[in-house]
């Protein structure tokens, strides 16, 4: 496989799974706000409570078009440009992928059909239940591909077949892989920290500007009060499963926990054992990538925690936050991002560290590869995936951002009546006809 | 029945389950622009679909699951050896779930124009990749004996490949305008279901002409391993269309729906049985195409696996038709659609 076709397949790889991350973790983390809004909505019967779950609803859902794209990218991406990878590992690798698809995604998917479709149509109970069968099989296919994305970090389980491929052996091994139960905690607390922060931002957003007695006031204020005190634990849990999950990594893929604590001289004998083992060759990521981002992760922990508890002493008394404090409301929506680019940091640093393999100390990356690709496919496919994706998921953030900004009075998610000529007239009114 | 027939059986259902769902998805988009003439019949088409939209997607990216979980060989030689078509398959799935999102958060009717503009155009590179895909499977392709399949224009982009790419257009853009006369009203519905009645002319007449030209291609001869299955299937197509006509021109829109449904069946299965036991057949030779077996996982992963899906694809399907039974049965209660 000539060098920059593995450049162009790694890099479309890279883009891919880290677009599908930056939506997946905000569908994590939002719905589970929307179960708990919707839930308060469902045993108070206040409508305020309604109001904020149509809105922040509806912006899970704009959030989840994006979501949905970029994993059937990911999906197709395998079969596309790594059958090298599905070749070798298909029968240990590719059963959680299924299972994910029919178990998690499939159920995930109709379940929130019936939850937009049924609303004001189910009973409340029903469509309550709805909302939360959604939010469950979307953890659960969080659960099934980082268990395959752990199989790549570190195999086990598996067993070599005649034909140099890899067969499922031990179902209890593969499922228990340590690798699996470090990441998953970390990989979820930071989903829910992802959540919690835009949440935040937007209720904050919003407390600043509406006025005194606005109907939604008070339901903003509870959401900002309940984000700022859920967000210091998960991300305390986010940091300690991170810290963790290295001293696993450590032990699993020591080169990567070398780079980690920028000890090249450590790196450098770990290559010759390297070299030694599997043959000349090149075993060691580049340092950069896996240093630097670990320092955008504890950076990013740093400040989200500080503001979180800064701001959870405020909110005890309430009244010191809306006036003298009234500055920290400022701070939130630009923390919005902040999950966001921790979490591509903690994506490339795991990817990214167990180059060269694709499947650790296995299948080199080079080698899993579709063999009968050539570079010129490779970079029309990298080139047309990421302006085509790259245009809608700008598109989805405008469009969440709009949403965002005018508030619960614009969302159309449950809500009654046809859409009038008025409404619209309304909506181009204030927009002026652009987005 | 060894677990990969199991497993061929399975995946074959879900593929079906996939046609005659996300068929009408696709058929929708197809015709949007044909039907929808005005914003407000445009929205009342895209409405037929709506509720359907999220649901019927997720057959393929489960049918694209159980070729990983249980094909992977197979799944992996397929998508990169036919890369440009699924490539394209994949790109119209991602436009067109982001159009139907979008195209309603925003009143400006350019912007609803646009999107639903999109949602037509991915659905034609849905539907057109679709029937390139079946296709080029009906070649002996250069698979080689090492199990690669280089990517071969000369297999990818046929006059079959063409004709097939048209036939299936015209095969899914019937299922919708059926479909939409099934959950429209008044003259809306008449025209859909005249639709319906010209498109399974044009498809009788598609389908006639990729038989021919696929008759006459030596290669696509090659690749049918089953040929009375091929013949009698091709048959069941023609008769199917011929009925469904007959339904749509008397108005009997669900029947004409249901008939839609075995045209797309009957075609898939040609394509699938009629080469068995392989799934890919080579030029180089019986002992370089891959059989079921060959391309499948090792049946050490089948046999747990298949429990746990056959298990739950009844399960799953079950869910679907409840909820779609909600969606016809509770009378329009005056909530907004939100596609």
């Amino acid at each position: 496989m000539p060098a920059d076709a593995i450049v162009y397949a790694r890099l479309q790889f890279a883009l891919t799974a880290v677009a599908h991350w930056l939506f997946v973790a905000l569908t994590l983390g939002l719905v589970t706000y929307v179960v708990i809004i919707q839930t308060m909505w469902t045993v108070t019967g206040n409508p305020r409570y309604e109001r904020m779950t149509r809105f922040f609803g509806q912006l899970y859902l704009i959030n989840y078009a994006l979501g949905i794209a970029t994993g059937i990218v990911m999906e197709f991406q395998f079969g596309l440009n790594w059958s090298g990878l599905t070749k070798v590992t298909g029968s240990v690798f590719g059963a959680p992928l299924a299972i994910e698809t029919l178990v998690a995604f499939f159920l995930e998917s109709t379940f929130l059909g019936i939850w937009i479709f049924g609303w004001n149509r189910l009973g409340k109970r029903l469509h309550l239940a709805m909302i939360w069968l959604t939010a469950i099989t979307a953890w659960m296919s969080v659960f099934w591909v980082l268990m395959a994305n752990s199989f790549l970090q570190h195999p086990v389980g598996h067993a070599s077949a005649a034909n140099g491929r890899l067969v499922l052996a031990d179902f209890a091994e593969f499922v228990g892989n340590p690798n699996f139960w470090h990441a998953i905690p970390h990989a979820a607390a930071a989903a829910i920290t992802t959540g919690t922060f835009f949440v935040a931002g937007v209720s904050a957003w919003h407390l600043r500007r509406l006025p005194e007695g606005h109907e939604d006031r008070a339901a903003f204020l509870l959401l900002l009060r309940m984000a700022v005190y859920i967000a210091p634990f998960f991300v305390f849990v986010t940091a300690f499963m991170g810290g963790q999950l290295l001293d696993v990594i450590n032990v699993e893929q020591p080169i990567k926990g070398a780079l980690a604590d920028n000890d090249l001289a450590l790196a450098a004998r770990l290559q010759e054992e390297m070299v030694a083992k599997h043959g000349p060759g090149e075993y060691i990521p580049v340092h950069e990538f896996i240093y630097i981002t670990r320092t955008v992760m504890i950076w990013s922990a740093i400040t989200l925690q500080a503001v979180s508890v800064i701001t959870a002493l405020m909110t005890i008394k309430i009244s010191l936050l809306l006036t003298r404090f009234a500055w920290l409301l400022r701070v939130f929506p630009w923390l919005i991002p902040v999950p966001f680019l921790a979490a591509t940091a903690g994506w490339l640093f795991r990817e990214v560290g167990r180059q060269p393999w694709a499947v650790y100390e296995i299948l080199k990356t080079e080698d899993a590869i579709s063999p009968g690709l050539t570079s010129g496919v490779l970079l029309t496919s990298l080139i047309v995936f990421t302006l085509v994706v790259g245009a809608l998921a700008v598109t989805d953030w405008r469009l969440l951002a709009k949403f965002a900004r005018r508030g619960p009075d614009a969302a159309q998610l449950g809500s009654q009546g046809q859409e009038t000529d008025t409404d619209e007239e309304e909506e181009l009114a204030i927009t002026g006809g652009r987005l | 029945m060894t677990w990969h027939a199991a497993w061929l059986v399975l995946t074959g259902l879900m593929f079906a389950g996939y046609l005659l769902t996300e068929g009408r998805s696709i058929g929708i988009g197809l015709i949007l622009p044909v039907l929808g003439r005005s914003d407000r019949d445009r929205d009342a088409v895209v409405d037929t679909i709506g509720p359907y939209f999220l649901g019927n997607e997720v057959w393929i990216v489960s049918v694209v699951g159980l070729l990983i979980g249980g094909f992977p060989v197979f799944e992996g030689t397929l998508l990169s050896g036919l890369f440009p078509l699924f490539a394209a398959f994949a790109l119209g799935m991602v436009v067109r779930g982001a159009s139907f999102h979008f195209r309603r958060r925003h009143p400006s009717p350019r912007w609803r124009r646009g999107w639903a503009a999109a949602i037509t155009a991915a659905s034609l590179v849905i539907a057109l990749a679709l029937g390139a895909i079946a296709a080029a499977l009906l070649h002996a392709l250069p698979l080689r004996p090492d199990g690669v399949l280089p990517l071969t224009a000369g297999v990818l982009f046929t006059p079959f490949g063409l004709a097939c790419a048209l036939t299936s257009m015209l095969f899914f853009a019937l299922r919708g305008a059926a479909f939409a006369a099934t959950r429209t009203r008044g003259p809306l519905a008449e025209r859909a279901i005249g639709l319906a009645s010209l498109l399974t002319r044009l498809a009788l007449a598609g389908a006639a002409i990729s038989f021919g030209v696929g008759l006459l291609a030596a290669d696509v001869r090659a690749s049918v391993q089953q040929p009375i299955v091929v013949w009698v299937l091709a048959g069941v197509v023609a008769v199917a269309l011929v009925v469904c006509d007959v339904f749509a021109m008397r108005a009997a829109p669900r029947r004409a729906l249901a008939l839609s449904g075995v045209v797309l069946l009957a075609a898939a299965a040609a394509v699938a049985v009629g080469r068995l036991p392989y799934l890919l057949v080579s030029r180089y030779g019986d002992s370089a195409g891959m059989t079921v077996a060959e391309g499948s996982a090792d049946p050490i992963v089948l046999a747990p696996l298949f429990w746990v899906v056959a298990v739950l694809v009844p399960l799953l399907a079950a869910l679907q038709w409840w909820a779609g039974r909600l969606y016809r049965t509770a009378r329009a209660t005056g909530a907004r659609a939100y596609f």
